[in-house]
């Protein structure tokens, strides 16, 4: 008995590891042969353009996956996200770095905040953090006066996206280097042990010792500081903020998580995934476009893609295939 | 012998096919045939009237050219359009034509695209000037004739109502845009030389008709205890259309016969000049979604056949008003 089930369980959880790689190649092949089957190709700009949309969106994606792996969800990151660009905007014209810091403080105050309620409280993360995204979309149109802000200084902007190294940018390698570090410091300190640990079990954690209430502050903090950063350096690409950029950013972010092998019951995932499920699923969205389908059918894909994420992901069907596997084996 | 014969034939018949090619090459480029041509249209949604019409226009002249068209739409989303710019260098078509909802926004994206080897064409508002050595060119309207045009039917219609004094108040386009900028300047030049009609107040209604009814009926309320508002100048004629109803919908007067509420549209639509006849709307002015769009798809054919084409394309304006309805009413009438 017990050596069946260790023989059904591995291959979901291949199939899971996998996946992300899966995709990843599977959109790379595809994208490499385009000129086969399209009048299309894929040249060094568009994927560098590719690059770019992933940086725009990778660090909010990160911020959603950091929590999700302690067990909780994140929605205000992506208030986080609008208004961490208006505020780089509006108050960054003369020094851009002094409208980036601005935005950074305010999102340790609102991940600060949040995470101590969460973790005093022990309220779900879900309608808390729907209440902080509504307070936070609220201000963001205060702060613009309801208007789309240009960026004047967009010198910035061109700095930030210029291309190095054929598809690179200064943005992307910041972003990528923020990737790293957190995959790092998640992978080879006691701490980032400790993360996963409350994702996995967070009574058995705060029995051995763990600091769990530390811990959930401190991921809401990074959380929010990670997508503010993120809508600054994308509201400074753009040259201009907008005050609600609509759900479609976190959509992204979080069927880029899910593909990076995060899993919404927690304790599972890393930053490497998450950084794969980004590119590859900016590479896809790449491919769409080069392709010239229209922005609806992009849609149906993207809803489609996230259920077979989630479905792969249900722990049920974990349970579903080792039954299936056990009444064929009897 | 066979063998001389069968090579006899081969040739004859590459002579035939090459003279064949030739002929059909021939006949291609009289009929200016663009096939295997690509253009990427960034430009504003079709739930904006005069974008639907303007869209239209551009798209079905290309596509009778047999070049292929990809349209990436947004509602003036400075930050939308960014990206899409982005796709559409990725696309490598032989054109981009954008339509721009920023033109500070679009500095980077041109850059990027001179960078990238794609020319772009700038439509109905100028480019920055950071930006004219990277653009191919640009078809514009001649947006501060269309503010004094504006600014003279305001001026007309609050002298036949024999006012002394008068409050006007703006509801404007994307300010972000050059264009609008430039009716602006037009229009405060042309009310500087009526200084008894005061500009009381200037709002940015993003072209959106819902949006600017709703400023110009919050406009009447704030103003009322203030002497009221006497005229209103709209940025087209399909968001000039949404301030009579809200007009009318506080009780308010609209135009000369009722003395009442002076309006100016720009931007003419059938809508426009049936509200005109009906002694409603004062006056409005040309850049008609269908002339705009045929002087740019003109010049973007032109283009792409490799012709010369002048850096800055000015559309004319004219004014209209009763007096020039008969004019104007058939092309303002296509939109």
């Amino acid at each position: 008995m017990p050596g069946k089930l260790t023989l059904g369980y591995p291959s979901a959880r291949t199939l899971r590891k996998s996946l992300p790689l899966v995709v990843l190649a599977v959109v790379v092949v595809a994208l490499i042969a385009l000129p086969l089957y399209s009048s299309a190709h894929a040249s060094a700009f568009s994927i560098n353009n590719s690059l770019q949309n992933a940086a725009s969106l990778g660090l909010l994606a990160l911020g959603v996956g950091l929590t999700m792996i302690i067990g909780e969800f994140d929605l205000s990151s992506l208030g986080v996200y609008a208004i961490g660009g208006m505020i780089a905007v509006k108050y960054g014209a003369d020094f851009p770095v002094m409208g980036m810091l601005l935005a950074l403080a305010l999102a340790v105050v609102v991940g600060g905040v949040q995470g101590w309620i969460i973790a005093r409280t022990e309220i779900s993360s879900v309608p808390l953090t729907l209440g902080g995204y509504i307070i936070l979309l609220g201000a963001s149109h205060l702060v613009s006066n309801s208007q789309t802000l240009a960026y004047a200084n967009y010198d910035v902007g061109m700095w930030l996206d210029g291309i190095f190294g054929f598809v690179l940018s200064p943005r992307i390698a910041i972003v990528l280097g923020i990737f790293v570090l957190t995959a790092a410091f998640m992978g080879w300190t006691q701490l980032g042990r400790e993360i996963r640990a409350v994702g996995g079990d967070r009574r058995a954690s705060r029995a051995s010792g763990v600091q769990v209430d530390r811990i959930i502050v401190g991921i809401f903090i990074a959380s929010a500081f990670l997508s503010a950063l993120g809508g600054a350096l994308f509201a400074l690409s753009s040259a201009a903020a907008k005050p609600d950029l609509g759900l479609s950013p976190f959509i992204f972010a979080v069927t880029a998580v899910l593909l990076g092998g995060v899993s919404l019951a927690g304790g599972r995932g890393g930053a490497m995934g998450i950084v794969v499920g980004v590119v590859s699923l900016s590479l896809l969205e790449t491919l769409f476009s080069l392709l010239g389908t229209p922005i609806y059918m992009v849609n149906v894909i993207r809803g489609a893609l996230l259920l077979v994420v989630v479905v792969i992901e249900a722990p049920d069907l974990r349970r579903a295939l080792i039954t299936v596997r056990r009444a064929k084996s009897a | 012998m066979s063998k001389t014969a069968g090579n006899k034939s081969k040739a004859l018949r590459a002579v035939l096919l090459a003279a064949v090619a030739a002929v059909l090459s021939t006949t291609a480029h009289a009929d200016g045939s663009l096939a295997g041509k690509t253009v990427t249209l960034v430009t504003c949604g079709t739930s904006n009237p005069w974008c639907k019409v303007f869209n239209d226009q551009i798209t079905s002249k290309l596509k009778d050219a047999g070049v292929k068209v990809n349209v990436l739409e947004n509602d003036f989303d400075a930050v939308l359009e960014v990206q899409q710019m982005n796709e559409a260098i990725s696309q490598q078509p032989d054109l981009i034509m954008v339509e721009p909802a920023d033109d500070k926004t679009l500095v980077g994206s041109a850059k990027k695209a001179k960078a990238a080897g794609v020319p772009v064409l700038y439509m109905d508002s100028p480019a920055d000037p950071a930006i004219m050595d990277d653009i191919a060119f640009q078809v514009i309207a001649d947006n501060v004739a269309l503010g004094r045009f504006a600014g003279q039917n305001i001026i007309d219609g609050l002298r036949e109502l024999g006012l002394k004094k008068a409050n006007v108040i703006v509801i404007s386009g994307t300010k972000g845009s050059t264009m609008v900028q430039d009716r602006q300047r037009g229009f405060e030049e042309v009310m500087a030389t009526a200084p008894e009609y005061k500009v009381i107040d200037v709002q940015d209604g993003n072209w959106d008709p819902v949006l600017s009814g709703n400023i110009a009926q919050q406009l009447f309320a704030k103003y009322q205890s203030q002497g009221g508002i006497q005229a209103v100048r709209a940025e087209a004629d399909y968001t000039a259309i949404p301030v009579i109803q809200a007009a009318r919908q506080a009780g308010m007067k609209v135009g000369v016969a009722e003395g009442g509420l002076i309006v100016s549209g720009t931007n003419c639509t059938k809508a426009g000049i049936d509200s005109i006849r009906a002694g409603e709307m004062y006056g409005t002015a040309t850049e008609d979604a269908f002339t705009q769009g045929e002087y740019t798809v003109d010049a973007a054919l032109k283009f792409l056949r490799g012709e010369k084409v002048e850096k800055t394309i000015v559309v004319p304006e004219y004014r209209v008003t009763k007096a020039t309805l008969g004019q104007y009413s058939e092309v303002c009438s296509k939109g």
